[in-house]
């Protein structure tokens, strides 16, 4: 299904504005940063060549209108979020080639970095059409990019901690996935965590580079069997998400929840599921193991 | 900066089990600096020592003998100790925020350090309180000291609790901005103050809404100070009228808020965009904009040039739903409607319970959100039909009018040109190729009702 975009007025087409991508300091593009910790600033700079004139012409803005950019910032371990002061574009000119820098202080950010390119009215200008935009701020042509700033832990944090030292039940366990199935508005990042015992030989070893490849990968393909496992049917045993799943946001649990039972069974809606995991539980957990290729080689 | 020990979180639960029937003496002599299981951030950072975190305990006791404890502490004991802890918090701690997010340090504070203070502090002991998520204790008041206040000013001193709940229950939206929040909780604080308002949640609720409404369409992110006060201003005084508060007169009202200065005009403010709506007020608006294209041979133009990427360069969408569409108006026109309980109130419409993935309840929700603000295009492929369609008024805000008035014009001279053409009349070629352009380019509606006029009368089909 297509994403459904109903803005009030004109914007501009995609091609109207070529924006290069996003460069760290080392000139590399900017996916993800290595070492990066809270002490890190994180410093990119992006080039932009914007068709003013196309611009102006797909939203129907006479020449004096003014349009401006900013960059309006995201992060997910905080949820906090910001802008960087606009650039207006000069009054005249039909071009406009130039470049966004963003500086932003690590101590804010965590988990994903998003990055919102926006291309913004600043001045309408002198002559409304009825259907152009004539809001300041109006987004009139958008980008999003994201940066992992923490590696995997950014989708899925783990944690290694000796379950002994940590007054866990059952010291000697491998892993615990702990997880607020009571409130699944939480967000992954925060609330959902999966503990390794460092108190357990194999997974000691696993963590320390010990193992052999071919046993590391069996180890993490039943850990990721187990957890998906976990979150499955915690899922599918809570009514209420049943009932409604639809008002988690991106980055909860619910929504990893609704993602990774419609991945496994795309056929299926959520409550044929859960009557398909009460009738016939083995052949559930079965067809989980299939479709996770458990214990595969890795490909 | 520092960062702060973590308390895993199984063995927080482990040790709220443990604490939930000591007394509260009996926790304050519990309390320690330190827990063998901590861990610290794997990103690294400056560490907190013990002797950070015995500061941190020793000024929350302060603050709690200071207000009663170890009494049950009344309504207005637990608001100062709120207010007072949470500054001590955020300016004490030195806590990195990224650090601050992570549910481990909070439950360490609250479990290791301070179990007496969140047992005193709510008197039933629920494990929410103890926990390291949103709602801990100690958690909650150092984000909103982070989020509202500032060296300048403390809103949190300002708000009362409901009203801060509500600023801050929505930290991923515009709120998350503390720039954003702290504009619109000043400016309510401003209009409740000068106009003497008393349904104050009431009020801020309305406007919250709006802010968000209004955050799909304009990046008020990047609005400078001066314009951000503005905007804010603005949006409680829509939400004073809409809810019948009345408002003191001011000999001068706020100017609309821009981006380079002078001359940005608010399209969410009614009386700058005077032209549009003098129209807007002429046309009767009660009835939504249904059924005034529905002939074949417009559907037959229309679908075989227009792209759906194309219909978003001129606001409408056109996502292949069908009766959810529908079930999404029908919803949205109720009386009780509300953005809220937008996804139950659909199921119900269409009557059923387990027919819609998660994916298509989440479009339907976007949908929603589009349709009731603005308007879309109708393409029913099994009876050939468009339609277009908008809401009443009523439920629009300011953008959805704009909408509203396009989609009518368009509708009204559409369906006026498609009267002249038969339904079995093929239309040329070059007709339809410049439909197509016209949409595909993303030009006004004025334009492709023009080009299709124009090249219908070129094709020697009668056009009144």
């Amino acid at each position: 299904m297509s994403r459904v975009i109903a803005l009030p007025y004109l914007t501009a087409a995609r091609d109207r504005v070529a924006a290069a991508a996003w460069l760290g300091p080392n000139g590399q593009a900017l996916d993800s940063i290595a070492d990066w910790d809270y002490g890190t600033e994180v410093h990119a700079i992006r080039g932009l060549d914007i068709d003013v004139a196309g611009v102006r012409e797909d939203c129907d803005l006479p020449s004096d209108a003014r349009l401006a950019v900013t960059v309006i910032w995201r992060t997910t371990r905080t949820a906090m979020r910001g802008a960087l002061p606009v650039t207006p574009l000069p009054r005249s000119g039909d071009h406009w080639i130039g470049e966004l820098r963003l500086r932003l202080d690590g101590a804010e950010l965590g988990g994903e970095l998003r990055l919102i390119t926006r291309l913004l009215l600043a001045e309408a200008g002198s002559e409304r059409q009825p259907l152009a935009p004539d809001l300041a701020g109006a987004v009139l042509w958008e980008d999003r990019h994201t940066v992992l700033l923490e590696g995997g832990a950014a989708r899925f944090p783990m944690e290694v901690i000796d379950f002994r030292a940590a007054r866990l039940p059952a010291a000697e366990a491998a892993w615990y996935l702990h997880w607020p199935s009571e409130d699944l508005h939480q967000p992954v990042l925060g609330a959902l965590r999966l503990y390794l015992n460092e108190g357990h030989p194999t997974i000691r070893a696993l963590v320390n580079g010990e193992l052999s490849d071919e046993l590391a990968e069996a180890v993490l393909s039943t850990m990721r069997f187990d957890t998906a496992r976990a979150l499955i049917t915690g899922a599918l045993a809570d009514d209420e998400f049943l009932e409604d799943p639809n008002p988690y946001d991106d980055g909860s649990i619910g929504a990893t929840l609704r993602r990774l039972a419609t991945a496994f069974w795309p056929d299926q809606t959520l409550t044929s599921l859960q009557n398909h995991l009460r009738s016939r539980p083995e052949a559930f957990h079965t067809e989980l193991q299939e479709r996770m290729r458990l214990l595969f080689p890795a490909e | 900066m520092l960062v702060y020990p973590r308390l895993p979180a199984p063995t927080a639960d482990v040790i709220i089990e443990e604490i939930a029937p000591l007394s509260l003496d009996h926790l304050r002599q519990r309390g320690a600096t330190r827990h063998p299981a901590c861990i610290y951030s794997p990103t690294g950072g400056n560490r907190a020592d013990e002797a950070d975190v015995a500061t941190v305990q020793a000024t929350i006791r302060r603050i709690a003998d200071e207000f009663g404890f170890p009494s049950d502490p009344a309504p207005a004991q637990r608001v100062a100790f709120d207010q007072a802890a949470g500054t001590a918090l955020h300016d004490g701690m030195r806590i990195v925020p990224a650090d601050a997010a992570e549910p481990g340090v909070w439950a360490f504070l609250t479990c290791v350090v301070l179990p007496d203070i969140a047992a005193w502090r709510f008197g039933r002991r629920t494990a929410e309180r103890f926990r390291g998520g949103s709602r801990n204790t100690l958690r909650r008041l150092w984000w909103r000291a982070h989020v509202l206040d500032s060296p300048d000013e403390s809103l949190t001193a300002r708000l009362g609790e409901d009203e801060i709940v509500q600023i801050m229950e929505r930290p991923e939206s515009v709120l998350g901005n503390p720039r954003v929040a702290r504009a619109v909780a000043a400016a309510h604080l401003r209009l409740c103050d000068e106009d003497g308002i008393d349904r104050r949640m009431h009020l801020l609720r309305d406007a919250a809404k709006r802010l968000l409404r209004l955050s799909a369409v304009a990046a008020l992110d990047a609005l400078d100070d001066s314009s951000m006060q503005r905007m804010a201003a603005g949006l409680l005084r829509e939400s004073a009228a809409a809810l019948g508060i009345a408002l003191h007169e001011r000999a001068t009202e706020t100017a609309p808020w821009s981006l380079a200065g002078d001359t940005g005009r608010a399209i969410a403010s009614p009386e700058t965009r005077a032209p549009a709506l003098r129209d807007l007020a002429r046309t009767s608006l009660d009835e939504p904009v249904a059924s005034a294209v529905e002939t074949p041979a417009f559907y037959r133009v229309f679908r075989s040039t227009a792209r759906p990427e194309s219909l978003e360069g001129v606001g409408l969408t056109s996502t292949p739903l069908g009766d959810l569409r529908l079930a999404i108006v029908q919803a949205a026109e109720r009386q009780d409607f509300s953005f809220d309980h937008l996804g139950s109130a659909v199921r119900d419409q269409l009557g059923v319970e387990d027919a819609l993935g998660p994916g298509e309840i989440r479009e339907l929700e976007r949908l929603a959100h589009s349709a009731a603000t603005h308007g879309w295009i109708d393409i029913d492929d099994e009876d050939r039909t468009i339609t277009f369609r908008a809401l009443p008024s009523g439920n629009a805000v300011g953008e959805g009018q704009l909408m509203r008035h396009s989609l009518t014009q368009i509708a009204e001279t559409v369906h006026s040109l498609m009267a002249d053409v038969g339904d079995d009349r093929e239309l040329p070629d070059h007709v339809v190729s410049s439909f197509g352009y016209a949409s595909v380019a993303g030009r006004t509606a004025r334009r492709i009702i023009d080009h299709v006029a124009h090249d219908l009368r070129t094709a020697g089909v009668v056009v009144r």
